[in-house]
């Protein structure tokens, strides 16, 4: 099972009790960084203390280098996760309101909850100036509307700004974080009059913290996607002369679409002008490069379908054949025949000879009756199409 | 109540709230947050005091449209939040830092504190509701998801602390 675990695995009750664990690490976290005391908050922007700094960029970096992982690994996919919006100018405005709102006040309003429910008076007082402020908000909101949904540029990543690789952006912002801890180290030491250590007296804790730290991201650095991977994997010879394709002949595919069996999906692995151009009747369009998109496994994945192939080249086909059963999709047959070929076989008049066998005698007159239902059951089909997408829908989040 | 005790190494702190945060996603598909929330709040008490209002203004109206399914406080993020108060609660107690206590600058007076307090979070809430979330849904979770917003945002609330820092020093130094 393919996380994120909603909808599918967890429904939405099941999802608010997730929601108060979730919650429930969060806050205890916080409250034992020390994050309900102001004083300690307030002391990033002084230089006497970088606990947030350090809490907040690990917990980023930590976080952002295990849900690369899992993605690279293929337990989640990362394009279902809510990925926040970027909107330009709310960003920025916004984010400076609220910068200036944490040096006056000393919390933010994840901290001033924590604050608040071990006994810190000036954090409940936070807490209610921040509800106060997002009713604020709402009164003002017709003036405000205006800059909150200025340049929308939905969710955009901030590889994609940099014009980087994910992998290599996830390596640079490591090592600037691993660069703001010992800067602000070294800050710190000198705003409080203390002496710094060196590399020599540092305790050895730090500097494991630091190769913790940068493995994953190198391991990112050097991993193919699991997609990648399979995709060339389909394309290794040796892999393929490993494997058992089963086929189906041009008469067995042919007289299964003439029974209008249900229980067969005829999968077009060529391109979609490939397709457009000529293909087999009752068959879908996946590309070979789509193949992996999880919007088809509902289609492709049912125990009682079977899934035929076909392509122009075997290759080609066998590549396909591969990737489906490594994603552990069912029945999975090759036909055996190019779609040119299929077409000759099948749609081709041709003279029997005086000398055929019985099963020579046979196929003529199937292809015979073949050669007149197989037009009109793909002029039937033209009405109506024949594979259903199933989109997974993207999770909401955020604040909103 | 035991003697308190100390705060826990903040890089370790760091990785047990990243993995919580790895958790959320992978469980839930989304990341952290606490203005939320604080919405949700302000929501249902509009719903309950002004209800026409709540009903009709279309800045309410469409998130009362969208929360039509058990009301504002049937939210993720309220559940969230709940988890929250029961972990710092714990923290607290298990730290013996659970007490009444009120936190200021040394040389600013209780009153000062008090309004800059309310000054404070009202910034804070207008903030996170124009930024799209707070320190933890935009920043810290959009960090997590590499959002070029998220990271922006981030930059702002530090890079804007820092440029007032020196403006209001006297309230903590």
């Amino acid at each position: 099972m393919v996380a994120p675990l909603v909808p599918d695995l967890i429904n939405n009750d099941i999802n608010l009790l997730v929601a108060i664990v979730v919650g429930f690490g969060f806050g205890y976290t916080l409250e034992q960084a020390g994050f309900s005391s102001t004083k300690k908050l307030a002391g990033v922007f002084y230089g006497y203390d970088f606990t947030v700094l350090r809490v907040f960029f690990t917990a980023g970096i930590t976080a952002m280098l295990g849900i690369t992982i899992l993605g690279k690994l293929g337990w989640l996919d990362v394009s279902l996760i809510y990925v926040n919006p970027t909107f330009l100018y709310s960003a920025m405005i916004g984010g400076a309101v609220m910068g200036l709102g944490f040096i006056i006040g000393g919390f933010c309003p994840g901290t001033s909850i924590v604050g608040a429910v071990i006994g810190r008076i000036d954090a409940m007082i936070f807490v209610g100036g921040a509800i106060l402020g997002v009713f604020v908000y709402g009164e003002m909101f017709p003036l405000l509307k205006g800059i909150y949904a200025a340049e929308a540029m939905g969710p955009l990543t901030s590889f994609e700004v940099l014009g980087l690789s994910k992998e290599v952006y996830v390596v640079i912002l490591t090592l600037v974080a691993l660069g703001a801890f010992v800067m602000t180290y070294y800050i710190q030491q000198r705003v409080n009059g203390k002496e710094a250590v060196t590399l020599k007296t540092v305790n050895k804790k730090y500097l494991a913290f630091g190769v913790v730290m940068i493995i994953p991201a190198l391991v990112i650095f050097f991993t193919p996607d699991k997609e990648e991977r399979l995709f060339t994997a389909a394309h290794d010879q040796k892999q393929l002369e490993q494997n058992d394709f089963a086929y189906y002949t041009p008469d067995k595919l042919a007289y299964k679409i003439m029974k209008q069996d249900s229980a067969m999906n005829v999968i077009d692995v060529r391109s979609k002008e490939a397709f457009d151009a000529q293909n087999i009747p009752t068959s879908f369009n996946i590309p070979l490069e789509e193949l992996q998109d999880r919007k088809y496994e509902v289609t492709l994945s049912k125990p009682s379908k079977i899934n035929v192939i076909y392509a122009d080249h075997p290759e080609q086909a066998k590549s396909a054949a591969y990737i489906l059963k490594e994603l552990n999709y069912p029945n999975v047959y090759i036909l055996d025949a190019s779609t040119e070929a299929f077409y000759q076989t099948i749609m081709m008049p041709y003279e029997l000879q005086a000398s055929a066998g019985l099963q020579e005698q046979f196929n003529h007159r199937f292809r015979s009756k073949a050669r007149v239902e197989l037009p009109a059951i793909a002029e039937k089909l033209k009405q109506k199409p024949v594979i259903r997408i199933v989109k997974k829908k993207k999770i909401q989040g955020g604040c909103s | 109540m035991n003697k308190e005790q100390k705060y826990m190494n903040p890089y370790l702190a760091g990785i047990i709230l990243g993995m919580v945060l790895v958790g959320s996603v992978y469980l839930s598909g989304r990341g952290l947050g606490a203005s939320g929330a604080l919405k949700s709040v302000v929501m249902q008490t509009m719903s309950e005091v002004a209800p026409e209002r709540y009903n009709e203004v279309p800045y309410y109206a469409s998130y009362a449209a969208a929360h039509e399914d058990g009301g504002p406080m049937k939210s993720w993020l309220v559940f969230e939040v709940i988890g929250v108060v029961l972990g710092a609660a714990f923290s607290g107690i298990a730290s013996g830092r659970m007490k009444l206590k009120f936190e200021k600058g040394p040389n600013i007076t209780k009153r000062t504190r008090v309004i800059a307090a309310i000054i404070g979070g009202m910034l804070f809430g207008i903030g996170s509701q124009l930024g799209r979330g707070c320190t933890s849904g935009s920043a810290l979770s959009g960090m997590a998801v590499m959002s070029a917003g998220g990271i922006l945002t981030m930059l702002f609330i530090f890079g804007g602390g820092y440029m007032m820092a020196y403006f209001f020093r006297r309230l903590w130094l």
